[in-house]
């Protein structure tokens, strides 16, 4: 009995007195939206005004990705130049997580460069680099410190120091000159690599960055070049009968997909550019058009109008062997053309069509969810930057041809400076320099 | 001729721009060529270089100077004189009024087998530049087959495209895009 | 007339002292005047970056153990005096005792009664024994029967009075039992309504990147001060997305500091907290 009471008296005790496990919380919800981020104005100590804001550049670029939202120069609350200067707890009220200080001296030609990436919150140090810099190439070292900051705060690579190409038309005396031209990804720095008459389209890089695709008008017919940019030689390699256009070149850079219709009507071919051996890939009375790589090189989409109206498809094409049927993408809407897969091979975006209104649009490739991305009317030629964060793409504004761009959320869109004429068929080149860790 | 002239005005810039003396590449394994299969055609009489474009659709050429009094593709009271067949939006069916003027043609290049056209096709700017490009060539590609049938020889025609990229009309609405839907008969 | 003065001799020598004294003094002074020679050196100031983030990092150490020491004594003080004067409590432990007391009385009660029924048991066995005296040979089967059957009863009631003292035993021990679990109760109303509380900020301070995507899932470790106050957050199990964990991170942070409970008893249950970040659809 004794025993028993003393059972009774552990027990009670016991549970008065449980075992602490944490707590678990589960959060739903929040609000999507850009990550806030304090950019503080570089320090510089020259005499000189520089030619280029750093932290506006980097500003710009940040917040063009979509991901991040720069607080606006006003609610700076101090202006840092380094670590030691940085009162976190000042800094904390704005609730910007993470803070970029930096300052420029003169060095040599050029110029110092050194930045820093503080978390806010803990008051540590995330990266920092200093950078040599000639008074050139100081707007693109920003944009390397853009994509320096990009990559570690959201674990991809940035795609600010990168160029586009694209096609301007001006017209003087109803005569128009077109241009071939490459420009930074944020349209400034544009130079033109060929100037002609004639009209010119589709320009596609190659893998290195160091060659441009193009279909020429200026022998009177559609034709296909590919045009070194450091020696500017180009070759000719598609002058068949009819059309030849649409050149996309492969991920591997062996191989050109095109259209040709030699043989009756357009179809989907792969050249080979080194052996020049040339692949059919489709087969049918339909018009069969603008090719696009998988990033895995192993299979193209394209648009077909098999079906009546254009709409996309993607076919597997082995190196060796029968290139399987085509397999339709997409279902909604009565037009979808210029497919083009995303670095990450997950997305697809295109040109959607909906009675006369043609929108950029963007395919989940897993479950199908389509996404409009603009809201204007005469959008096309959409192409990836190569960390498929953003897309940049043609439209039309107040009758203009002009470039834009939209991250892949549809957040952030901005529009491209432009001296003159109608800027169209954008294509975004890849990634070539990086700053080694 | 005139277009001699305008053709050198805009060689040379290209040629110092391009920087490129001539866009022939020799050492590289030739481009692919198909001209060979198919009879000569007439836009490969013409020089390698730019040729002068003209942008503006009604073609002002004749190059029977002597032959004839008077040039039926001149004579304004005629059909012939019609040289722009119209299509309806994401089509290349010919319609009523576009026979008639194919007919015309056709009967008058049969007529004349010294006499060769460049059927040239066209889209509105609506929709990808390189849809346009097929569709323009399938609205020309009708043309010649209709042509064909009423027994006009296929050497003395020949097939280009030019989709969204020579407008008539600059405009971005109903009237301009109808303008632009068309194939030109070109004549030298 | 006699100088008288003089013949202190020792006062001449002290005087002659003092006056040497201060004529050095004098001299010495004199040359104490600075003598101004050529321009002092301005000396360029060089800036040199004081590199004090490690004075401040061990001034914020030493700061952050200081509160926490203070924080420990501080629960520790209002831990004792909420024993002390919890009044609901007292006053139910009071009427419990009452019930124990009236309870242990009524034992009393039954205990008396079994001694004195105890006492007439021996009455009776004395008579009977007598009466077994004068029949003891007719009797001794009889008495041997009898003998038998006061040992059962005995045993009975024996084992009676055991389990009416078993089943008190018991109630008290169930009495306890309820006490503890109406302090669970209390204890169980404040973790779910502060664990909405809590959820809320958090939620409202959560910027979710453009990168979320249906299925991902981040879990925050997160250790609070008394008052609420992140001491820190450590992402515990990533989403493999760097944006995502971040996001989640910078909303804890935000959020500081996370509403609490009153009763600083109740703090062991929020001390430590784990969030799990899921977007929805």
């Amino acid at each position: 009995m004794l025993r028993k009471m003393m059972l009774l008296l552990l027990l009670g005790f016991a549970l008065s007195h449980p075992v602490r496990a944490a707590l678990t919380i589960e959060i739903t919800g929040g609000t999507a939206g850009a990550q806030p981020i304090a950019i503080v104005p570089f320090g510089w100590d020259g005499q000189d005004a520089l030619s280029t804001d750093v932290a506006e550049v980097v500003a710009a670029d940040l917040h063009r990705s979509g991901a991040f939202a720069p607080l606006p120069k006003a609610d700076l609350l101090s202006q840092p130049h380094e670590g030691p200067q940085i009162n976190f707890a000042d800094w904390r009220v704005l609730g910007a997580p993470n803070i970029v200080v930096g300052k420029i001296r003169p060095s040599g030609n050029g110029y110092m460069v050194q930045f820093q990436l503080f978390d806010v919150f803990k008051g540590t140090q995330i990266t920092g680099y200093s950078i040599a810099s000639t008074a050139q190439d100081l707007r693109r070292t920003a944009h390397q410190i853009s994509d320096l900051i990009y990559e570690v705060l959201t674990g991809k690579p940035g795609a600010f120091a990168t160029r586009i190409a694209y096609v301007t038309e001006v017209v003087t005396n109803r005569k128009s000159r077109y241009s071939l031209n490459v420009a930074d990804a944020d349209g400034y720095n544009p130079i033109p690599i060929l100037h002609s008459p004639a009209p010119l389209m589709s320009p596609s890089w190659s893998p290195d960055g160091k060659r441009l695709a193009y279909v020429s008008f200026e022998r009177r017919r559609s034709e296909i070049y590919i045009h070194d940019l450091a020696t500017r030689k180009r070759d000719l390699v598609a002058s068949s009968q009819g059309i030849n256009s649409a050149p996309a070149w492969s991920p591997d850079g062996q191989r050109l997909a095109l259209v040709l219709s030699k043989d009756g009507n357009p179809e989907i071919y792969v050249l080979n550019i080194k052996n020049n051996s040339l692949q059919r890939i489709t087969n049918s009375p339909s018009i069969d058009t603008e090719p696009g790589w998988t990033p895995d090189g192993a299979r193209l989409v394209f648009t077909s109008d098999r079906g009546g109206k254009p709409q996309i498809y993607q076919v597997s094409i082995p190196a060796n062997g029968v290139v399987s049927k085509p397999q339709r993408l997409t279902f909604e809407g009565d037009y979808n053309a210029h497919g083009v897969v995303s670095p990450d091979g997950r997305s697809l975006v295109m040109v959607h069509g909906q009675g006369n209104r043609f929108r950029i649009a963007v395919q989940d490739l897993s479950d199908n969810d389509l996404r409009i991305l603009t809201d204007t009317r005469l959008d096309e030629s959409p192409s990836f930057a190569p960390n498929g964060a953003i897309i940049v793409y043609a439209t039309e504004v107040n009758n203009r041809g002009v470039l834009a761009m939209v991250s892949l959320d549809g957040a952030v869109r901005q529009r491209l400076t432009q001296t003159e004429g109608d800027a169209r068929e954008p294509a975004w080149g890849p990634r070539i320099h990086r700053i080694k860790p | 001729m005139k277009s001699y002239l305008k053709l050198l005005m805009v060689l040379v810039p290209v040629a110092i721009l391009a920087g490129c003396s001539s866009p022939k590449v020799a050492q590289k394994p030739a481009p692919i060529e198909d001209r060979t299969a198919s009879a000569a055609t007439p836009s490969t009489a013409s020089t390698p270089a730019t040729s002068g474009v003209e942008v503006l659709a009604a073609p002002d050429k004749g190059n029977f100077a002597g032959e004839e009094l008077v040039d039926p593709l001149k004579d304004a009271t005629g059909l012939l004189a019609k040289k722009t067949i119209y299509f309806e939006y994401d089509s290349s069916e010919i319609r009523e009024e576009g026979r008639a003027i194919v007919e015309a043609h056709a009967a008058n290049l049969i007529k004349n087998p010294k006499l060769t056209v460049t059927l040239e096709g066209h889209a509105d700017e609506r929709g990808s530049r390189e849809y346009n490009l097929a569709l323009g060539e399938n609205r020309a590609k009708a043309v010649q087959q209709l042509m064909q049938l009423k027994g006009v020889p296929a050497k003395q025609m020949d097939v280009v495209s030019f989709g969204e990229e020579r407008p008539v009309d600059m405009g971005h609405d109903d009237t301009a895009w109808a303008k632009n839907r068309r194939v030109e008969l070109i004549f030298k | 007339m006699t100088i008288k003065a003089f013949s202190n001799s020792r006062a001449v020598i002290y005087a002659i002292l003092v006056h040497v004294a201060l004529i050095a003094l004098l001299g010495v002074s004199l040359n104490w005047t600075p003598k101004i020679t050529a321009q002092p050196q301005i000396q360029a100031m060089s800036a040199v970056v004081i590199d004090d983030s490690q004075l401040i990092e061990k001034k914020r150490a030493q700061q952050q153990a200081e509160q926490r020491k203070q924080e420990n004594e501080r629960l520790q003080a209002l831990k004792e005096q909420q024993l002390l004067d919890e009044p609901r409590i007292e006053q139910r432990q009071e009427e419990r005792s009452k019930e124990t007391k009236e309870k242990e009385q009524e034992k009393r009660a039954v205990v008396e009664q079994a001694k004195i029924k105890k006492q007439q048991e021996a009455l009776r066995e004395a008579k009977l024994k007598t009466a077994q005296e004068e029949q003891a040979k007719k009797v001794k089967q009889a008495d041997k029967q009898r003998a038998e059957l006061e040992a059962k009863r005995k045993a009975e009631d024996k084992r009676r009075i055991e389990a009416e003292e078993d089943a008190l035993q018991e109630q008290l021990a169930a009495e306890q039992q309820r006490r503890d679990s109406d302090r669970e109760k209390l204890a169980n109303a404040a973790l779910a309504k502060f664990s909405v509380l809590i959820k809320q900020k958090v939620q409202r301070n959560w910027l979710r990147p453009q990168t979320a995507r249906q299925g991902m899932s981040c879990t925050v470790l997160v250790r609070l001060t008394v008052k609420g106050e992140v001491l820190l957050a450590r992402v515990v199990e990533s989403s493999g997305d760097t944006a995502y964990d971040r996001s989640v991170e910078a909303a804890v942070y935000k959020a500081s500091p996370l509403p609490l409970p009153q009763d600083v008893t109740l703090f062991d249950y929020f001390r430590e907290i784990n969030f799990v970040f899921k977007p929805e659809g």
